[in-house]
Order: structure tokens, then sequence, then C-alpha cells
């Protein structure tokens, strides 16, 4: 993987760092529901934009934000407003 | 869910959050024309699966910093890390990482990152890996903890699927033929997208489709694990037509870089 481009259609495994910043397990494996269409998907298969300024997981399907990370002076701003659930399996490394 | 706000923790706190580490680069080794294979030494490297990747951070003299994730190449059995890398024009990263890195300079890494898109023997097979261009670095991974792991290795049958441009740009061609012909080895199919093939040449001459990857392939009731890593278009493409074949979604791992990148 070698993500040169903010824009480029890069998927969640290239979030896996930031995602580490968040959450204390590696969260690519973790299945997230989509609130707009119920699909569930890994993190590491939704689409990534913007990863410059935090990183916008968006569902494969239909294009919901379901998850959102911003970068601030202050922190880390997490957005799970389009994740209806977050399941992670026991074995989460 | 809700919306969740959270300070930087203290300094020495959360002993499991993901360090920036000074790598230094002991060796480069040419692939290809445009790919380079940086050997890197990094002190306190805690291990990874293959599969895994690791984020790259350069910081210029006036402090702008630029990060990218880079897969890495190496097996877990190999101490110093191997990372392969494209450059890719006008790229803020690559440019340095190919053109100018030299054994002794430094920069910092964090890894190893991610459990999705890893595999290791003891997860077993059968193994099927679909690589567009510099795709095929994370799965070299895997293909080279295979071969180290010996008759467990040799165990997992395994396929690579490997679409380049031309022949000039297979990475890891060599090498890969050896893997191939070892005993025990994978098998290794070749597919050339861009350029006539040379006089010869043993493997396919079009884009991966559906048909390829059903004569390549395990059939779907063998449940292979399957992990395409390639360019975008490439990568959804394959995942869809192994799909329609009838291998189960969730048994199709898929890793994407940009459409700027690799093949």
């Amino acid at each position: 993987m070698s993500g040169e481009q903010a824009s480029s259609r890069l998927d969640g495994n290239a979030a896996g760092g930031l995602l580490r910043e968040v959450f204390a397990f590696d969260a690519t494996a973790a299945r997230a529901t989509c609130s707009g269409c119920a699909k569930t998907a890994p993190m590491a298969e939704l689409r990534l934009y913007a990863i410059e300024l935090g990183a916008i997981l968006r569902c494969p399907s239909c294009d919901e934000a379901v998850l959102r990370i911003g970068r601030t002076p202050r922190g880390l701003w997490l957005d799970l407003r389009g994740a209806a659930t977050v399941a992670v399996s026991a074995g989460a490394p | 869910m809700a919306v969740i706000e959270a300070a930087p923790p203290p300094a020495g706190a959360g002993a499991r959050r993901l360090a920036w580490r000074q790598a230094e680069v002991v060796e480069r080794v040419a692939e290809t024309h445009r790919a380079t294979t940086l050997v890197l030494d990094v002190p306190g490297w805690p291990g990874h699966l293959a599969g895994q990747h690791v984020d790259v951070r350069l910081t210029a003299d006036d402090g702008y910093q630029a990060q990218r994730s880079y897969s890495i190449a190496s097996p877990p059995e190999v101490p110093r890390l191997a990372l392969t890398i494209v450059r890719l024009e006008r790229g803020e990263v690559s440019p340095w990482l190919v053109d100018e890195a030299r054994p002794g300079d430094r920069f910092e890494l964090r890894g190893p990152i991610g459990g999705y898109f890893a595999w290791s023997v003891t997860a077993g097979g059968p193994l099927l890996l679909v690589a567009g261009g510099s795709g095929v670095a994370p799965l070299m991974a895997m293909l080279r903890h295979r071969a180290a792991s010996g008759e467990a290795g040799h165990a997992v049958p395994a396929r690579l699927l490997f679409s380049s441009r031309s022949f000039a740009d297979i990475i890891y061609r060599e090498e890969l033929e050896r893997l191939g012909s070892a005993p025990g080895g994978p098998a290794i199919v070749r597919t050339l997208t861009h350029e006539r093939p040379p006089p010869g040449w043993r493997g396919h001459a079009r884009l991966i489709d559906a048909p390829m990857l059903a004569e390549v392939g395990f059939p779907p009731a063998a449940a292979p694990k399957v992990f395409v890593c390639g360019p975008t278009p490439m990568v959804e493409a394959v995942a869809e037509a192994l799909v329609g074949l009838g291998h189960e979604p969730g048994r199709v791992k898929t890793e994407r870089f940009g459409a700027t990148g690799g093949e």
C-alpha cells in the first residue's frame, strides 16, 4: 500500500495507525454496521477519505460516513454517528 | 453512537499506544526502474504479522511533516524490515524514499498496523493471493513467511496471481521464480497488462478477469483464504469477480492503494 494523494481512493487498512490512536486495540478487523443502510463491514473495507486532517471512513454500499476522526490542536475528535454498532472480536490484538 | 472527544493521554501513559520509532536505512535494493526496497533497522521493533503495514513520517527542515502507509514485505522471521516503495510523481514521500534515502539515513515509522489484512501459517489455507503492481509487497511477506515455516508452510497450498504492467515492472521477479520452482513452493501465475510479453513468456497477457481467477484460484468449495492487494480499480474488479465465482465475501480480504500507485 502506498497512498500518496489525500484524495486517492484508499480503504480503512490505511487508517489503521490513526485508529490505533483512538482505540486500544487494532480496529481494522472490527465490524461496523452502517447506520444508513445497515450493511456490516470490517473497518478495513470501508472507503477512506482525507487522511491528512484525520479520516472519514465511508460505507462501501451507501457512502454514509460511518466513522470520522479529526485531529485538532487539543487532541482527537471521533464521530461515530454513522455507525449503528461496532463489533470487536474477543481476540483482537 | 455519539461523538467522543479525547485529549492526548499524558506522556508515559498507555503502553499499548503505537510509538513512533527511528528507522535506519541499512540497504537499498533496486527492484525495478520505479520500485526500490529499503531494508531498515528499527530498534525496539515489536514484531509483526505478514500483511501488516507501517506508517512512515518524514519531517522537513521547516517542521513540515508528511505521512504515508507502506506494507511490510519482509516476513516476521527476519528482524530487519523491508519496505518496497514505488516512486509516484508529485509524491511527497515516495520520491525521497526511492531516490534519496541512503544507508545511514533515518526517518520515523510506527507499527505494525492492521490485523485484518494479515496472515500466518497457523491460520491455514488454502491461500490465494492476487496482486497488482506494488500490491505484491504484503503478499510477498506472506509467501516469505510460508517459505520460512518449513513443513508447516509447505502444508498450506498457496497460489499467487500477479499482474504487472510489463516484464520490466515485475517486482521480486527472480525471487518469485525461485520460490515457485522450489519443492513445496507456491504456484506463481503472472500476467502482463500494458506491454506485449517477451518471447517465450509463460503467463497471461491481459487484465485479471473472472476466467483467469477461475483457472488459477482454488474452487470456492475449497474455501481458500483470499488476499487481494493493488490499485483500487484492480482490487474492486478482482473482488467482484471472485464473489461472482462463488467465493464467500467474508473470505476475500482486500487492500487498496491510490490510483496513482503501482500497477
